[in-house]
């Protein structure tokens, strides 16, 4: 994806932002006399947005320099399956608990982030349970702020 | 009065819990996702049982290393520890990453320190003068200074001018959601509840600055190990000699003066004075470019004016009983459950408590100054855990710190939501700092354009006729010219070279 292709997605998004914060302004009512209403504000940020978004769809269409390609090596596969765990560890954080919720979540995340020369699955193992154990015990015993429980009650 | 105050504060019960608050404030402040608001929060209800000074000595001495540990973190690892070290991120990371990282943590501490000091003797000499002045302020002045301090944007929007409003833009309209001002209506909730008191400032920030770092390592984790290096270190002292010393000297005022400023204006915390002093100095430099790729100058004007702010917050709290930021609005709760209450009257009431304050503010400097470099060495090792087991333990602490502020799992979703609006935001090169501003302003912004239209009756002349009130709004507008004028001069000079 070159400069100008995101250029011309960044104004597009931003315009249908823009678009979607002024149409859902409209029916915010003025409770108040003397009052601008709550609505007033937001339609000014969201016309704000579409105009921003126009110029710089205007910038990007008039601007004839030319813009390279840009060479990635993303690693789609690993930062999709690092969203996915986080995802997965929210998901489980209240009914799981949060002991058990973390020490998965960072093993997992561990793994996932290590590449075959630094991989070693014992010790993930011990720094995911150990981490989870220790900030579980400064926060509930020493701070005494709850986590949750979960499955694992004490 | 003076000399009883020096007593409470000099006893040994009460030095321990100063230092016992630098040290935790220091933890809460590097640890990404706790923040020194949090530190004070969670320690205030342990404060109500002490003696006045013991309790109010011990929050201020969170608030002291909250504010300053933040530093720690955003040097090692690149992100902000507490929203106050953002702008100590843009020249302490890449410093850290030059083999820096010794002389950036020295630097930084030894000006937070002395950040604190000059914020202090501010709040003892100017408190009594300015409290006539800011008695004055109306909504009027309140929204010009909103104005002038989005103004900052402009400058800090990098390559893109356009990019960096809308992604201001896009702050303020995420700060709409949740009960609008003044009327309470319920705005852009969808009907969800957890809405109603809008996104916390903490999951926005842990979300884009954390998460999104988070994420993208994991796209980028064949590299993950390679970029990963012990990085040399060695300090003595502060890192800094004593020629740096005296080239850094009006860097240091000028900082400093920002942070105590924006800490007497209510509702712009010591993230906004960071960011302002480090463009105010990136501006005044004499090589602007070196700006952001590890320059002490850039991590001094950042920690010298968010301790600053410190003093300067605590002169409003103080004479006025209007808080300044979040943690002294928490500060504000410790005192009037000691049965001290802010006001005009506070120093003839309530004497011996407010010099209290005084002198644990200066304890608690001196303590953090001792602890924070006497304790380096420790968090510098830091570095030696390797990313990919360091990345996933500061995601489950960004992860318990979003959960903690109000126990609802919903926090951490938000935190996740906005690190994938961060990771859009930089596949789409928008930068992310504007976002911040944006939303950190967002309701101070309407509350005050409102309440000024409604006394008015819809005249907006006054904006222009009040003399505050027009020299904030005039140098918004100059200031706004100077970084176009620049930024014009720059696009000229890069054709003539194509060319």
């Amino acid at each position: 994806m070159n400069d100008k292709t995101k250029n011309l997605i960044c104004s597009g998004v931003f315009f249908l932002f823009g678009a979607f914060l002024y149409f859902e302004s409209l029916s915010i009512k003025v409770l108040m006399t003397k009052d601008l209403g709550s609505g007033f504000f937001p339609k000014v940020i969201a016309v704000s947005i579409m105009v921003m978004a126009i110029v710089e769809l205007i910038i990007t269409l008039t601007n004839k320099r030319i813009v390279k390609d840009e060479k990635t090596d993303r690693d789609i596969k690993g930062g999709l399956l690092t969203i996915m765990c986080m995802a997965a560890y929210i998901a489980l954080y209240d009914s799981l608990g949060f002991l058990l919720s973390t020490a998965l979540y960072l093993f997992f995340q561990i793994l996932i982030l290590s590449t075959e020369k630094n991989r070693r699955i014992p010790l993930f193992a011990l720094i995911s349970v150990a981490s989870s154990v220790v900030i579980y015990v400064i926060f509930v015993y020493a701070i005494s702020m709850p986590l949750p429980t979960g499955i694992l009650s004490f | 009065m003076i000399t009883q105050a020096l007593m409470n504060v000099l006893n040994p019960s009460c030095l321990a819990l100063i230092c016992l608050g630098v040290i935790v404030g220091i933890i809460f402040g590097s640890i990404p996702g706790l923040s020194a608001t949090m530190a004070v929060v969670l320690f205030l209800p342990m404060s109500f049982g002490m003696e006045p000074t013991n309790g109010i000595s011990l929050l201020i001495g969170l608030y002291m290393g909250g504010i300053s540990g933040g530093l720690i973190s955003a040097i090692l690892l690149k992100i902000p520890g507490t929203p106050s070290s953002i702008a100590t991120v843009f020249d302490g990371g890449p410093m850290a990453e030059h083999g820096e990282a010794g002389k950036a943590l020295g630097a930084g501490i030894l000006y937070s320190g002395l950040g604190s000091l000059i914020g202090i003797i501010a709040l003892i000499f100017i408190a009594p003068y300015l409290a006539a002045l800011t008695l004055k302020f109306t909504p009027v002045e309140y929204f010009s200074i909103a104005v002038f301090s989005l103004s900052i944007i402009a400058s800090l929007s990098g390559d893109s001018l356009v990019k960096g409003i809308l992604s201001g833009l896009f702050g303020l309209a995420i700060a709409l959601v949740g009960m609008a001002p003044i009327d309470a209506i319920d705005r852009f909730t969808f009907g969800n509840f957890n809405l109603l008191s809008g996104f916390d400032i903490i999951g926005i920030l842990v979300g884009v600055f954390a998460v999104t770092d988070i994420i993208i390592s994991g796209f980028d984790r064949q590299h993950l190990g390679d970029t990963y290096k012990k990085l040399p270190y060695s300090l003595k002292g502060f890192g800094i000699t004593m020629q740096e010393f005296k080239e850094q000297f009006g860097n240091m005022i000028r900082s400093s003066i920002i942070g105590v400023i924006i800490g007497i204006l209510p509702g712009i915390g010591g993230n906004v004075a960071g960011l302002l002093s480090y463009t105010a100095t990136k501006n005044a430099s004499k090589h602007p470019e070196k700006f952001g790729t590890g320059i002490v100058d850039g991590v001094i004007a950042s920690e010298t004016s968010n301790n600053a702010v410190i003093g300067g917050s605590l002169i409003p709290l103080i004479t006025m009983g209007i808080p300044g930021n979040t943690v002294s609005a928490v500060l504000l709760g410790g005192l009037t459950i000691h049965g001290i209450n802010p006001g005009p009257l506070i120093f003839e009431k309530s004497g011996v408590y407010v010099y209290g304050i005084f002198f644990a503010l200066i304890v608690s400097t001196f303590a953090m100054l001792l602890f924070e470099r006497g304790a380096l060495r420790i968090f510098v090792k830091l570095l030696d855990i390797p990313k990919h087991i360091l990345l996933p333990i500061v995601m489950v602490c960004c992860a318990v710190g979003a959960y903690s502020s109000n126990s609802r799992v919903f926090d951490i979703w938000c935190v996740l939501g906005f690190g994938l609006l961060g990771l859009v935001f930089k596949m789409l090169k928008v930068p992310s700092t504007p976002l911040i501003i944006g939303f950190i302003l967002g309701k101070m912004t309407e509350e005050n354009l409102r309440r000024a239209l409604q006394a008015s009756n819809g005249d907006i002349s006054m904006f222009f006729t009040r003399p505050i009130s027009l020299a904030f709004l005039l140098t918004a507008a100059v200031f706004i010219c100077y970084v176009l004028w620049g930024k014009y001069k720059g696009r000229k000079n890069k054709l003539a070279e194509d060319e």
